[in-house]
Parts: C-alpha cells; structure tokens; sequence
C-alpha cells in the first residue's frame, strides 16, 4: 500500500490533469478531428490502472485472459464438450441457470461450477457479514433447491474474502 | 491470527516410506545396525497357502442398496469442518455453530415447501430417475378421490356400480379394480401412503354395504389380516400421511422444537380413521382391541385408554406386554397411590402370564421416583430384586432413576451409593442403548457426584466416557453440555490451573461451552494461584472470538494485570505477558468502538481503559515506542469523542519513552499533546525536546516548530496546580459566555 502523503501526492496531480482536459474542452474548436484514425490493438478484459490506485478489482477480473489455465482456472469444469461426449448443451443451459439462480439469490456474479460423476459443485467468493445464520439459509435453500431440480446432488460452497461491500481481491 | 493457526494446522506425525535408494547409502555406514533380507532368503521357496473360497450368498434385488446404506454413519459429537472455509464463519462456539446448522436445516425445508406447492410451475418430475423396486405403479390418487367424493353424495346411491365401473385413467383404463381392493391397501400401507389407502378402504366398504344387485362386479372381500395390518396404520398415524417436510439430522440433535420425529402432533378423536376402521370389522380380535390401545397411548389419550382398559377386561381380551409397558408409563399419581397402581398392573400381567421386560421395570422405577412416596428406597430395592430373579439385566436408565432419587431428589451427600453402583456395574465397560432414557444415565452420575463433592468419582466416570463409543451416551447437546459443567466445576474447586487449561484445551469448543461465567472463573484461578500466569493470554483470546460485543472479561483481565504489573516481583516475562494483554484488549476495545458495539457505560470509560494499556505497554519496554504510538492515537482518539482526559502519569511517561528512544518527531507531537492536556510536566519536556534536536538542521527541525516549542517553555515554566485549575476555570468560563453569546 501507499503512503498517504504519497497518495496525496497523486491526487493532486489528477486534479491537475482534470483541470487541464476541462481547459480543453471548453476551446471553440469541435466537432472535426485532424490527427490519423489511431486503429492501436487493445487487449480485451484487461481493467485500467486507476491513478489513486484505489479501483477494487474482482476475483473474475484479477487476471487476464491469457493467463487462464496458468494463474486461474477455469468458471466451469465438465468434460461435456469433449470428443465423443454427450449432453454439452444441458450441461450450459444448467450452469446459465444456476448461475442466474445463485446471483439473484446471494447478489454475487462469479460462481466456479465443477462437475465430478454427478456431484455438482458450486463455489464463490463473497464478502465478509456481520451474521452467518442468513448466508447458511440461502446455501440450504440452493443446494435442496438445485438438487431437485437438476435431480443429482449439488454442493455450494463459499470462501469469505474481501470487503464488507464487495469481494475485492486487490486495488489497482 | 495465533489461534487460528493451531485450531487448523494440527501437527501429524507422518511415517516416510524408507525409499531403496537411502537404504542403499546407509547400508554403507550402518551394514550390521540394519537388517537386510539376504540372498538365501529371498530364493527361499514359500509355503503355499490353500485359499478356500466362500460360499455364494444369496441377494436379492435391495440388497445393494442396503450395504450402501450401512456403510453411511454421522458423527453427531465429532467437530463441524463443513463450515465456510473462513475463520469469521467457522464459529468456534456451538451456540453459532448450532444456529448455523438451524438455518441451514431451515433453508432447505423452505426450498422442499417451495417445491411442493409450486409443482405445476417447474417442469421436472420429482420421481425421476424411476428405480423399479421402490415405485408404486397405480399410484393415481386424485382420481380415487374423485370417485369417493360421488359416492357420498345421496343422489348417487344405489349407483356404486356404475361409478366403480367410470372412474377411468386418462388413457381410459379403469382405475379401480374391486378384486384386488386388498392388494392396493396393502401396497399404500407399504408405500406409507395411510391417507389414500384410507380413501381405498371407504370404497371398499361402499362396496361391501351395497346391495346385491348393485355390488360390483368381481368384489372380494380384503381378509382378516388385511384389516389387522390397515388398523395397526391408522392407530398409529390416524388416517394421515406422515410428515411430508422429514426433519433434518440436525434438528433432531440439537432438540429443535424439542419435538420426537415420529410424534406428529396429532389428537386422538372419537371420530378418526381408526375408529372408522374398528367399527368396520366383520371379527374384532385381540389384535384389534391391542393396536387401538397402542394408538390411543402414543397419542397421549390417557384417559380414553383408561376407558379401553376396563371395556377389555370386561370382555376378557387379553392385553399385550407392549400396552402393559406403555399404562405403566402413563401413571401420573404423585401420591402414595403411584407405587399401588404399578403394583397391581404387575400383578394383572402374572395373572395373564405376560413376561414383564427390561422396560417394563425401568417405567415403574421412574414412576415410582416421580412420586412423594416415603418408601421408595424399599419398593426400589424390591423392584431390583424381581429382576434379578427374573434374569433381567438392568440398563443405564435403571441405574440413573436410583442415582435421581438418592441424590437430586432427597440431596444425599453420601457418596456410597454411587460408588456401589458405579464399581460393580458400570466402571470400565462398553454400553449400548437398550433404552431411550439410558441418554441420561452419565449426565445424573457426574451431577450426583458433584453435588457429593468427590473428584476422583468423577474422574472415573470421565474415564468409563471416553472408552470406545460410551461418548454416544452423552445424548444431545443440552445433556453434554451439563455433564461438562458439573465436570468443570469439580475441577475449579479441587484442582490447579494447569490441569484446569488442560481439561479445558481438551474439550472445548466442541463438547465444553465457553462462556462469560467460565473464563471468569479460570481467570480468578489464574489471579488467586501463583502459575500459570502464561495462559491467560489464551483465555482472552478465545473470549474475543466468542463474544466479541461484551466487554465485561477483557475488564477482568485488565484489572488482574495491573495489579500484578504493580507489583515489585514481577519479572521480565510477566512484564511481557502483561503487555501483551495490553494490546489485545486495546485492538479488542478499538474495533468494537469504530463499529458502535458498546454500551455507553463502557464508551465513557475508555480513556481509562487506553490509559492502562498504555501503562503496562511502556512497563514492558520503554524503547519501543514505535509499537506504543498507536496506543496514544487511539487515546487521543478517545478522549477527543467522549471528552475525558487520558491519565496523566501515563502521558508524562510516554513523552518521556519517546525521549528515551531517541524518536524526535514522536517526542515534539506528544508535546503538543501534553500541551493541550496542561500536564504539568511539560516545561520539563519542552526542555528535553529542545535538548535532543540541538544539532538538527533547519530543513529536519524548521524554526516554526521550534519557536512554537520555546513559547510552550516560556508558558508552562510557572504551572502550578492551583494556575492549572484557574486555567481550567477561565476555560469554561469563555465556553459559557459563547455560549450566552449565541
């Protein structure tokens, strides 16, 4: 983390630039741009540094999408779509289902869903609470609810990290 | 976290496999220390064994299934791992872990309701995947219902042949089949489905009563045993289904609603299925009067069996050793009449030949010891000796209704009793439960032996517990805790702190509870005994993760460790432990601040509570200033909110700390502060500040700062404690005019 005069630091100098851009908007001239078309290749999924570098990030949107299968796994783990196999389309449409179920249930977007034999398991990270008694509510209710809808049986586990508001990896 | 880390990492003795390779390299070292197989050995040839393979067993179709199942088993007493892996979320204390399961169980009940009532609105099918053995193929209820419900109607009579005939399945098979009415009961009856094969058996008798010309074509009456079979179903659970939402495993441990899972509920009524049932019985046999009887005693209709009792021994039916048992246990006389009454139901069952068994007897003691008898010493010792003679062998709850009487009832301190018991019956052997009272057996023996004051009993019985699976017999949650209650309490009187904190590592958190009244009594042993001064850093530490909102134990601890900071013989480590409590009951008092956890009582003397810290900090080591900074922020923090000024010996010493670590920037701050306090040592610091940036530059020390310093010198070289009060007094003065002014 940084220091707070250097952080100060920073803030002021992006006070500085917004007071610059502000300068520059209200010029006569718009409306037609004379530099090149700047066609630059950017990476998709890739968060912007903030200045203050106090941008809370995710655990979806911690690592970038080259690093996946090196530094993060995986959203879904089913061998469904492999050579040969059966029932691809199934196995999405459930994950699309639960996944709507779970976020509207807990208020959380992420979920890993890893399927082994006919166990299916659903974990995520959420931010911390002051009680638990609630949070153990809503996982009875998801894993009776799912295991009788999708008639096999459904784990839902969860690991507490973050903030009270969000589950925050780190800042950026 | 300290104790997060030796609650989750257990340290496990792991035997290597001793690779061939290290065998060979020390081979060269050790050849004769290591035994090695040599080449005679190996060449050997081996004995060859004959193997006499099994006969095949014969299995039917269940029977995998059935060894599945048996290989399941929960571990009700073990500790819960199935918490979220977080060390907030896994509670360290069983009420949180008790309410946790709760509202787990809750939760998954609220989705099985949710379910059932909106079966229409999802599109799976509940009996799928199908698995032949268990699914019942005319499983088509409504429709029976349809048919049951024109059949009542007085228009409709004399048409019972025509409606049989039209109640038709959608592919327009006919649904009933009056030759196989006793077929389809007994297959509800199998399937526990007691509310439709009460409505199939309301047809039936339709059926049965019409006319010959209007009677079915192909009707067979059901037989006796069909009719015994339907009867003993709906005395059990009058007519209806049992218990659609089934309780979950934790709900039963944890005694939630304090309701059995078989019980229902229900009342027994004059108009219920049974009775519909027995008035329709072509021969009412013994079996029938029995089954009624055992309906009417697990519904708790007392007096309705009263009534049944007399009515069959009029009718000289003979009553069954399972009624008997259950008359027995409904004996509600207190008066000398109980033992009477036992008595002359003893007698009738030796008239009749009925053999009395186990719980036959431990039902009369139980009464017997509920009721104000004067004698029952003697009519339990009469008791006893029938069943020896008998060659009955009594279980644990014979025993815990004796100990009940001498000890809870009558408040014997003797401890004889017990110890006869407990030497020639109980000490060193493994139990089952032949009783469901037997739960309570343990739990009554470490209360009598407490109340009898005897700690080496008690450690016996503690003993006889841990063999094998005894720990079972703890029961639930409520008996186990107050086993270990009695337990502990024993120990505080008689035993030190060490094997106090012993027992206490040992059981807690799961099978002994923690709460405010034990770690206060482990703390007073800490303060009264002259060892064991080092674990109160563990008890305070567990406290903080149990009940982190009150702040009555970190008080206690605080109080407990000033008083021997004061004292001269407290060494080095002391003077360490001590300021280590300091500082967790600081972070402990800060947080729960920012977070509004307190009462005001305990707001209000927070300055006091920093000022303590900051004291046994600065006793341990004056240097360290940097890790005592924060406690005076936070003293500042304080004193700023509720308007109480920190102590002022404490805020001298720590202005001296900093100058005795040599820390400028910390000494001219604490100068400020001493300043706006008006201690009265602050011409004395102000000198010493001067002192020790003498040879800064003007960037370090900017001359600002240090006429301000000379000014504060200048200022305060002449306060006095009597300047100080007129100060004080001017002060609120000035405030008072604004005041007026505004």
């Amino acid at each position: 983390m940084r220091t707070a005069a250097e952080r100060r630091a920073m803030l002021t100098n992006s006070v500085l630039l917004a007071v610059l851009q502000r300068t520059c908007n209200t010029c006569p001239v718009r409306g037609i741009k004379t530099s090149a078309v700047y066609l630059k290749n950017r990476r998709a999924a890739i968060p912007k540094r903030s200045a203050a570098g106090n941008h809370g990030i995710l655990y979806e949107k911690a690592t970038a999408p080259h690093h996946l299968g090196v530094r993060k796994g995986w959203l879904t783990w089913n061998t469904s779509n492999l050579y040969g196999e059966s029932r691809s389309s199934e196995t999405a449409l459930e994950d699309a289902y639960i996944r709507k179920l779970l976020s509207e249930l807990m208020g959380v977007n992420d979920y890993i869903i890893k399927r082994k034999y006919n166990v299916i398991t659903v974990s995520a990270a959420i931010p911390p609470r002051k009680g638990y008694n609630l949070l153990f509510f809503q996982i009875g209710f998801a894993e009776e609810f799912l295991t009788t809808v999708l008639q096999c049986p459904v784990k839902v586990d969860f690991i507490v990290r973050g903030t009270e508001d969000l589950p925050v990896l780190r800042y950026i | 976290m300290i104790f997060c880390s030796t609650r989750f990492h257990r340290h496990v003795s792991v035997k290597l496999p001793a690779s061939i390779r290290w065998r060979e390299k020390l081979a060269g070292h050790y050849e004769e220390d290591i035994p090695f197989f040599t080449q005679e050995e190996l060449s050997a040839p081996k004995a060859v064994e004959t193997v006499n393979p099994p006969n095949k067993v014969p299995r039917d179709e269940l029977s995998i299934l059935q060894a599945l199942n048996s290989t399941v088993e929960i571990d009700w007493t073990a500790p819960r791992y199935d918490m979220i892996d977080h060390p907030k979320a896994a509670p360290f204390h069983p009420v949180p872990v008790k309410k946790n399961e709760l509202s787990k169980a809750a939760g998954k009940a609220a989705a099985r309701w949710f379910l059932s009532n909106n079966k229409n609105v999802m599109r799976f099918n509940a009996a799928e995947p199908p698995i032949k053995e268990f699914h019942y193929k005319s499983f088509e209820p409504g429709f029976i219902g349809v048919a049951l419900r024109q059949l009542k109607q007085p228009e409709n009579y004399g048409k019972v042949k025509h409606i049989i005939a039209n109640t038709k399945n959608k592919s327009g098979n006919p649904l009933i089949h009056p030759d196989r009415f006793e077929e389809e009961i007994k297959g509800f009856i199998e399937h526990r489905q007691y509310k439709n094969a009460f409505t199939m058996f309301k047809i039936y008798q339709y059926c049965a009563v019409a006319s010959a010309e209007d009677q079915p074509e192909g009707f067979r009456p059901i037989s006796q045993e069909c009719f015994n079979r339907l009867l003993d179903a709906m005395a059990l659970h009058t007519g209806h289904d049992p218990l659609r939402v089934p309780k979950d495993p934790s709900e039963i441990y944890y005694g939630f609603r304090g309701v059995s899972p078989f019980y229902d509920g229900k009342k027994w009524k004059q108009t219920n299925a049974a009775h519909f049932v027995f008035e329709n019985m072509p021969e009412k046999n013994a079996w029938a009067y029995n089954s009624m009887l055992m309906g009417m005693l697990t519904h708790k209709a007392y007096d309705e069996a009263q009534t049944w009792v007399t009515a069959m021994r009029d009718k000289n039916i003979p009553v069954e050793l399972e009624c008997y048992n259950g008359l027995i246990d409904c004996i509600q006389e207190k008066s000398d009449l109980a033992w009477e009454m036992v008595k002359k139901l003893l007698q009738e069952m030796a008239k009749a030949d009925v053999r009395p068994n186990l719980i036959t007897f431990n039902n009369a003691l139980r009464v017997l010891v509920n009721s104000k008898d004067k004698l029952v010493i003697q009519h339990i010792d009469e008791l006893l000796g029938e069943m020896k003679a008998m060659d009955i062998e009594p279980s644990l709850a014979t025993w815990d209704a004796c100990l009940v009487h001498v000890y809870l009832k009558k408040g014997s301190k003797d401890i004889g009793y017990l110890k006869k018991i407990f030497d020639s019956y109980i000490k060193g052997r493994q139990f089952l439960i032949r009783d469901p009272e037997d739960f309570q057996f343990f739990t009554t023996a470490m209360n009598s032996a407490y109340l009898s004051n005897s700690l080496t009993l008690a450690n016996e019985i503690n003993e006889t517990v841990e063999i094998g699976k005894n720990h079972y017999l703890l029961g639930n949650q409520k008996n186990t805790i107050k086993y270990y209650y009695s337990y502990f309490d024993l120990l505080l009187k008689h035993e030190t702190i060490d094997v106090l904190m012993e027992f206490y590592v040992k059981y807690s958190p799961y099978r002994f509870v923690l709460n405010a009244y034990v770690v206060a009594k482990l703390l007073t042993a800490v303060k009264d005994q002259q060892s064991g001064f080092q674990h109160i850093l563990r008890l305070l530490e567990d406290a903080r993760t149990v009940f982190p909102r009150t702040f009555d134990v970190p008080l206690l601890a605080l109080k407990i460790v000033k008083d021997k900071a004061m004292k001269k013989n407290c060494n080095s480590k002391m003077r360490w432990i001590c300021a280590n409590v300091g500082w967790e009951v600081l972070d402990w008092y800060d947080i729960g601040r920012s977070h509004g956890l307190y009462s005001l009582s305990v707001e209000q003397i927070g300055s006091d509570i920093v000022s303590d810290c900051l004291f046994l900090l600065l006793n341990n080591s004056m240097k360290d200033v940097r890790r005592s900074w924060p406690a005076l922020q936070i003293g500042m923090e304080v004193q700023a909110q509720t308007g109480k000024k920190l102590r002022e010996s404490v805020v001298e010493k720590m202005g001296r700390a900093c100058i005795v670590a040599e820390e400028p920037k910390f000494a001219t701050e604490c100068l400020d502060f001493m300043y706006n306090n008006k201690c009265l040592g602050t011409a004395k610091m102000a000198e010493a500040v001067l002192e020790l940036r003498k040879e800064e530059d003007d960037d370090e020390f900017p001359p600002k700062e240090k006429e301000k310093v000379q000014a504060i010198l200048k200022q305060t070289k002449q306060w006095t404690h009597a300047s100080r009060h007129l100060l004080n007094e001017s002060e609120k003065g000035v405030k008072k005019q604004e005041y007026r002014l505004k």
